[in-house]
């Protein structure tokens, strides 16, 4: 999708008011929160597996391309494809070609956020493929013609009502007269169309959870089984992952498998882990005769230089997401891009640019929730307080954040009038508000005064008061 | 002009500020050094593996029945459909361990090397994991993946001394078979299920809506 | 206020800026806890604020300098105690970092580093204070504010300290580690999503029956004050300390008049 991150303020102050949006939000704390909590005080040392999960990726990071050989190496062994892709136009047209050479018309999707990064249904769309989501979350939205608001529960804004009204347009074109109003009957519904385009889809396309150097295999982590229909029913199984997916071996996966649905959705392990080598082999009995994988970069490489590395440990769980009281607050879109949240507002900005992305990395409270729940123990506020810096030193900072700022600097660098200066002003507002004791409005304060009242101050300065204590001590 | 693959590797090699060319050996060793040769932090247990295997098999809305012998299958699964919408046909995986199951007369069974037309499937799992009472299958000559996934009924059978600890000890499993891992390797934890709709947890959304276990005691 | 024959140290107080201007009896309750405790207490001139709003915004230039200015400020100092976890975690996490490449400076802002207390913290692990004698009748609930939770690890010393406070009966909200919505210059940055958030935490005060709430930095105390007085509520805001140094009862809540 196009970002529309530059626009987060009036998306933000639109999601605020959507009470549909809100219903669905207080379903985020009330689910995943609660859930990986319990299985996080259940495990015998969580900290301890953060912290290996961290080594793990910063080792493959610091060692990415030795990895990415070995990895390709495998998979070739594997009678596999490797196709690399630099930008978003190369992945699409990596794609488009494998299909066009399959002379594919249907195409099954399992959920990927690299190829939602990567534009690929539209490529896909334009290509002429009839292009299917097949996550139940992504069906929906697909239908709905948005894009998902969360990384791992994509349609989560949606309510049931607002999918009872897409089911009776898109299948059976507004004309049903008892619509489908309960859950198992939304869910098995689904599941009688999209079945169909399982069995008939040529080309299935997936994500990868996490890449094996070792042996060249991708790990597929679902819970309704939509991805391992996805990949072993067509004829031609795509992967698409970015290169910051790999992992040394399968016993790193296993640090990998332990932290991602805990972190994820509070499971131990989610319905289905599936680790997929190269195509289907000469004895098997089903599964595709050809595997393709796409290495994405898309900015990737960017980012090993310097502070943003250590982004790329992230494994897409979206816990920082379920933990942030901003997310909870106005929901994936108003972010503007694929990913929301903590990682993207790091990400998005790394990928899509600063300057196109200048509120994202502002608008958190440095709160440390999401940093404090990482499976990987990324440091996200310290990631955002980077790109702050960056916007700073770029002069993308709002003229009236700088004007402020050096207004307050100025004090700030001279105690002795900042002194004479605060005791005169405090004191002037101190009797202003002694007897309401606050304001409901004050000059300058709009942005505070809109929601709360100002608290007036005491009488005078902490400091002027202090110094006259002391005098009077010893006098 | 050099391709995506080589500016990619480039990029990497020059934002590592690598000087020297790429060293698997180094590689290999420096994770060594970084992550010592012990293994992850793990769940623990008090009781035995088979004893959590089942509890946490439970805990994903799975069900399980035992039997003494393979031989003793048959009436295991027909028991098990009777209360159910499932008929009477039973689509069975080409594996030689169910040559020895003694079908009752109220089930008709097919082999098959694919799922398409299973409405029940019985295939047989390689392993079960302990930690998280996962069921392995390779997929293989015997063991078609997609009956795996396409059936509503998925009943599996796996021998009681097939349960190992942890992830690590299936790895160690599947080198011992030598060569390349099986094309699709799967860990089933339950059934199929989504939470998609309002967050609202439902069974059988794309895959199986049940999961039946048949633990075989003895090995014959 | 009693005087201790021997002073097991100076503390230097760091008031902060927001007590500084805005609720000095602030100051003057942690001044008297740590006398209390046996303290000397000294508050240095030159102090202004931690620089964290320009460190924050991604203005590392003033920040380095307030920084610095800041170190000199509090050399010598046995101990520096600040009423505040958020510019505590300031002066303890990100100085260290901000200056991490300064020759000059690295070492002098780690230094500072070490000798800097959140308050609550220095009195129940460095003081080892028993508070005895204190009243206070009334339901209270404690906000953790983010910065002191995550950065300076403070949750139980609050707690553990108010379990001595006769009469006074603690009941928790929900949510008590989630954010009110203040973040420095994000309340007024984002005024819409900070209303929300602090909104949700009145919900939560609320829903505990509390009379009053407590918390140990005066940047959420206003933010969730001011959210209370625009809604009418009757529960009252108070820093910690004047709960612990007994001056609750005698200065008016945050942002409540003078009857």
């Amino acid at each position: 999708m196009e970002s529309r991150a530059h626009l987060f303020k009036p998306q933000a102050r639109e999601a605020l008011q959507n009470t549909d949006l809100q219903q669905a939000l207080t379903r985020v704390q009330e689910g995943f929160v609660g859930k990986r909590k319990v299985l996080v005080d259940q495990f015998p040392d969580f900290e301890g597996l953060r912290d290996r999960g961290q080594a793990i990726k910063d080792h493959t990071l610091a060692h990415l391309d030795v990895y990415l050989e070995q990895f390709e190496a495998k998979v070739r062994e594997a009678g596999g494809h490797v196709h690399w892709a630099e930008t978003q136009q190369e992945a699409q047209e990596i794609i488009v070609d494998i299909c066009r050479q399959e002379n594919a018309r249907m195409v099954t999707k399992g959920k990927t956020m690299a190829g939602e990064e990567v534009q690929l249904n539209e490529a896909l769309d334009a290509a002429g493929l009839e292009t299917v989501e097949t996550d139940l979350g992504e069906y929906i939205i697909q239908l709905a013609k948005e894009p998902p608001s969360h990384i791992i529960a994509p349609a989560i804004h949606k309510t049931r009502q607002q999918i009872t009204e897409l089911f009776n347009e898109h299948h059976h074109h507004g004309t049903l007269k008892e619509k489908l109003r309960e859950v198992p009957d939304l869910v098995d519904e689904a599941r009688g169309i999209l079945r169909d385009k399982f069995l008939n889809a040529d080309v299935g396309i997936t994500g990868a959870n996490c890449l094996v150097a070792e042996t060249g295999s991708m790990f597929l982590v679902t819970n309704e089984g939509n991805g391992d229909l996805t990949h072993s029913l067509p004829r031609v199984h795509v992967a698409i992952a970015g290169i910051e997916k790999l992992v040394p071996n399968l016993d790193d996966a296993s640090t990998i498998l332990r932290l991602l649905a805990r972190s994820a959705t509070g499971q131990e392990m989610t319905a289905y882990t599936t680790m997929v080598t190269g195509p289907a082999r000469a004895e098997d009995t089903d599964g595709p005769e050809a595997f393709h994988i796409v290495l994405i970069d898309n900015g990737r490489t960017r980012m090993l230089e310097g502070r943003f590395r250590e982004m790329l440990r992230c494994i897409r769980c979206g816990a920082c997401m379920n933990h942030c009281p901003v997310y909870s607050a106005i929901g994936g879109h108003a972010y503007g891009w694929v990913y929301p949240g903590p990682m993207g507002s790091v990400l998005t900005p790394m990928i899509v640019g600063l300057d196109k992305t200048r509120d994202l990395p502002n608008a958190c409270t440095l709160n440390g929730r999401c940093q404090s729940v990482c499976p990987v123990r990324i440091p996200l506020p310290d990631l955002l307080r980077d790109l702050r810096e960056e916007q700073h030193d770029q002069g993308l900072t709002p003229k009236t954040t700088r004007y402020g700022l050096n207004i307050w600097a100025w004090f700030a660098r001279r105690p002795r009038l900042y002194g004479l200066a605060a005791r005169v002003g405090i004191g002037l507002l101190g009797r202003l508000g002694r007897r309401r004791g606050r304001f409901r409005k004050l000059p300058l304060a709009g942005a505070w005064t809109a929601g709360r009242d100002f608290p007036a101050p005491q009488k005078t300065t902490f400091q002027a008061a202090w110094q006259q204590r002391k005098k009077e001590k010893s006098a | 002009m050099s391709s995506a693959r080589d500016r990619i590797l480039g990029k990497i090699r020059s934002n590592l500020g690598r000087t020297t060319a790429p060293d698997a050996a180094a590689a290999s060793s420096s994770r060594l050094a970084a992550l010592g040769d012990e293994t992850s932090p793990r769940p623990v247990w008090d009781d035995d593996d088979l004893s959590r295997f089942l509890r946490c098999f439970e805990a994903a809305a799975a069900t399980w029945a035992r039997v003494d012998t393979v031989a003793d299958t048959g009436d295991a699964v027909a028991t098990y459909l009777a209360d159910k919408p499932a008929g009477n046909t039973v689509h069975l995986a080409p594996h030689p361990l169910l040559d020895d199951v003694s079908w009752p007369n109220t089930l008709t069974t097919a082999r098959a090397t694919h799922g398409r037309e299973a409405l029940v499937g019985v295939s047989v799992a390689e392993l079960g994991v302990a930690e998280t009472g996962s069921l392995v299958l390779f997929s293989g000559a015997d063991t078609p993946t997609t009956l795996n996934f396409l059936p509503d009924y998925h009943i599996v059978l796996l021998r009681m001394d097939a349960v190992v600890p942890h992830f690590e000890d299936v790895w160690a499993r599947m080198r011992e078979r030598g060569g390349f891992p099986p094309r699709s390797f799967n860990f089933i934890t339950g059934p199929s299920r989504t939470a998609d709709v309002e967050q609202t947890l439902q069974l059988g959304a794309h895959g199986p809506r049940s999961l039946h276990l048949i633990l075989v005691a003895a090995r014959d | 206020m009693t005087e201790t024959t021997q002073s097991r140290g100076t503390v230097a107080l760091f008031a902060t800026c927001l007590v500084d201007l805005f609720r000095p009896s602030v100051g003057f309750a942690s001044a008297q806890l740590l006398e209390q405790a046996g303290y000397t207490v000294d508050v240095p001139e030159a102090q202004t604020c931690c620089g964290q709003p320009a460190y924050n915004n991604g203005d590392h230039q003033h920040a380095t300098t307030i920084a610095k200015q800041v170190i000199t400020a509090f050399r010598g100092y046995d101990y520096i105690v600040v009423p505040s976890g958020s510019c505590g975690g300031t002066i303890t996490s990100h100085y260290p970092d901000l200056l991490r490449d300064d020759p000059q400076w690295a070492e002098a802002a780690r230094e500072l580093a070490g000798r800097t207390w959140e308050l609550t913290r220095f009195l129940v692990e460095v003081a080892q204070m028993e508070l005895t004698g204190l009243q206070h009748s009334g339901v209270i609930t404690y906000h953790d504010s983010c910065s002191g939770l995550r950065e300076m690890g403070i949750r139980d010393q609050p707690r553990a300290l108010l379990g001595a406070v006769e009469g006074l009966e603690l009941r928790e909200m929900a949510d008590t580690d989630v954010c009110c919505g203040f973040g420095g210059t994000f309340c007024v940055k984002y005024p819409e999503i900070s209303e929300r958030l602090v909104s949700n935490k009145v919900d939560n005060i609320e829903a505990t029956g509390a009379d009053t709430v407590l918390a140990g930095d005066l940047g959420c105390l206003f933010n969730i004050a001011g959210r209370l007085k625009r809604l009418d509520k009757p529960v009252r805001a108070y820093h910690v300390a004047e709960v612990l140094a007994g001056t609750a009862g005698r200065d008016a809540a945050i942002g409540e008049g003078e009857n």
